[in-house]
């Protein structure tokens, strides 16, 4: 047992920075899931039953069919990657002010219960899709991923839209504390208009390249695109969310830096 | 070895630009006990955290060698609604301790904060000493060079204070201290050298003593000012006593030799 007081060890800035991360996460993974009996189990729970229910509702009563894909599996395409991007966005307004006592510690920075909490949807999120696929691929019908560039592409500028637009939400939440009430209730009617409960390819023709602008319904058409390729769907501009991941994560890491000073006092609310 | 490079710090509020510190230059060394002295609001404890890193200066640079403390106060430095336990665990892995060197923190910090069973319940359900008590032991788990210390005063009862003021000793010896403080007689104890923190500059003085009473004459000076105006309140002779009085009294309290905690 090393005797006490225990001399610093002397690790590089990477090493630093990846036990921040980790301590960050383990402190997240707690606070979130810890005070449940069952824990990380209610983080998967939550959006399978949601799922459920979307699906009876949906497929079974409504009767609502999807060309080649079974509607489940249809709707979690479309529902993970959308759990995913509110769920970071909305957390990451709350994500510096719910840490503020613990950047005491000199090496724990602003950005980094950010990155902490992408890791943690990120993981939640991993998860939940993997158990979908499974499921898929047992019971109704295995994906055949023919186009794994179009999920990779798909999936990178999710998670550079969702941590960009979430970096610039929680710096500017930090002094506009009302930003905890508004996200969720603009976060919420977007599962009506992203594409999520039905394909693009239900919608009106004339009014599609009105749907496309939003780069979720982009992401998600092109995700199930890339799992299923006899999907079918109109042409997407693919590269369109990714541009618009590559600027919300520029415009939200310039705002952080720009307010860095601000986000160690307290916030005035 | 901490190095203050011409260092301004100013904060953007909506009242226009707050300047903390103006163009500093100031080497702390290694062996000697500082004391930081300041009205509220003159920005010590934003000195501490500067030297601490916790911020960053606007301008000049602030070198560290050796190893330097967190900011050690009164609140600040937990989450609330993880257990003492999970605090300093997490404490141990931000400061990329391994498994055992953490086993051997959270056994120590056990032993000496005396929590017992609040030792694995959530810290928003400690009361400010058994919040102290933490914070104190997990500092005193570590092997810094310099101790910043901001107002830490609400450390338990007496029986853990006499402990406390022990283990200060101890460290004492081992560490630098710098030491924020508004309990003078506390300051002349532990202290060697001091500094006054006044209108965004450090003034340093070679002995506590001289310090403190260039302190208390800015800070005297204050005080008559203020009593001037209550008197030409009309509060009349007898008030001027009496708040005389409550005067005297509060000062005693603050007289009255109390351990550093």
């Amino acid at each position: 047992m090393p005797s006490i007081p225990i001399k610093l060890p002397n690790h590089s800035a990477w090493k630093t920075q990846v036990s921040v991360i980790w301590a960050l996460y383990l402190r997240e993974t707690r606070t979130r899931f810890g005070k449940y009996n069952l824990g990380l189990i209610w983080a998967l729970i939550e959006p399978m039953s949601m799922i459920a229910v979307k699906a009876a509702l949906f497929g079974f009563i409504l009767k609502v069919t999807i060309p080649s894909i079974p509607y489940p599996i249809f709707l979690a395409a479309g529902f993970i990657p959308f759990r995913f991007f509110t769920g970071m966005v909305n957390r990451s307004v709350t994500a510096i002010s719910s840490n503020q006592a613990l950047l005491v510690y000199r090496q724990i920075k602003p950005l980094d219960p950010f990155i902490a909490r992408l890791l943690q949807e990120i993981v939640v999120s991993v998860l939940i899709g993997g158990i979908f696929l499974f499921a898929a691929a047992w019971l109704l019908a295995a994906p055949d991923f023919k186009r794994p560039l179009m999920i990779l592409i798909s999936l990178t500028s999710l998670i550079m839209m969702s941590s960009g637009l979430g970096i610039f939400l929680g710096v500017l939440g930090h002094t506009h504390k009302e930003l905890e009430k508004i996200v969720p209730m603009l976060t919420t009617p977007l599962l009506l208009i992203s594409c999520v409960l039905y394909p693009l390819s239900r919608v009106p023709s004339n009014y599609q390249y009105l749907f496309i602008w939003n780069p979720l319904v982009v992401i998600f058409e092109s995700f199930r695109m890339g799992l299923y390729s006899h999907y079918p769907t109109p042409d997407l501009p693919i590269f369109y969310p990714l541009c618009c991941g590559i600027v919300s994560l520029w415009v939200g890491l310039a705002y952080y830096y720009k307010k860095f000073d601000i986000l160690y006092l307290p916030s005035r609310v | 070895m901490i190095v203050l490079d011409h260092v301004t710090k100013y904060y953007d509020t909506d009242e226009g630009r707050r300047y903390i510190l103006r163009d500093v230059s100031f080497t702390f060394q290694l062996g000697k006990h500082y004391a930081l002295l300041g009205k509220n609001g003159a920005g010590k404890s934003t000195l501490i955290r500067l030297l601490a890193g916790s911020e960053k200066p606007n301008s000049g640079d602030i070198y560290r060698e050796g190893d330097v403390s967190w900011p050690l106060g009164n609140i600040g430095g937990f989450q609330g609604s993880m257990t003492g336990l999970e605090n300093s665990e997490f404490v141990c892995q931000v400061h990329g301790l391994d498994e055992d060197q953490t086993q051997a923190v959270i056994d120590f910090v056990r032993r000496f904060s005396e929590l017992e069973s609040y030792f694995f319940m959530p810290v928003k359900t400690y009361s400010s000493g058994m919040a102290g008590r933490l914070r104190f032991g997990l500092s005193l788990a570590f092997k810094f060079d310099y101790y910043l210390v901001d107002e830490l005063t609400s450390v338990g009862d007496v029986a853990f204070r006499q402990k406390a003021t022990e283990e200060f000793k101890k460290l004492r010896e081992r560490a630098s201290l710098i030491f924020a403080s508004h309990n003078l007689n506390t300051v002349v104890q532990s202290c060697d050298v001091a500094l006054i923190v006044y209108n965004g500059r450090l003034q340093y003085f070679d002995d506590i003593k001289e310090a403190i009473e260039a302190y208390k004459n800015t800070f005297s000076l204050q005080g008559q000012k203020a009593f001037e105006g209550e008197k030409s309140s009309n509060k009349g002779n007898k008030g001027k006593r009496r708040n005389l009085k409550r005067r005297n009294k509060k000062n005693s309290r603050a007289q009255k030799n109390e351990p550093p905690f």
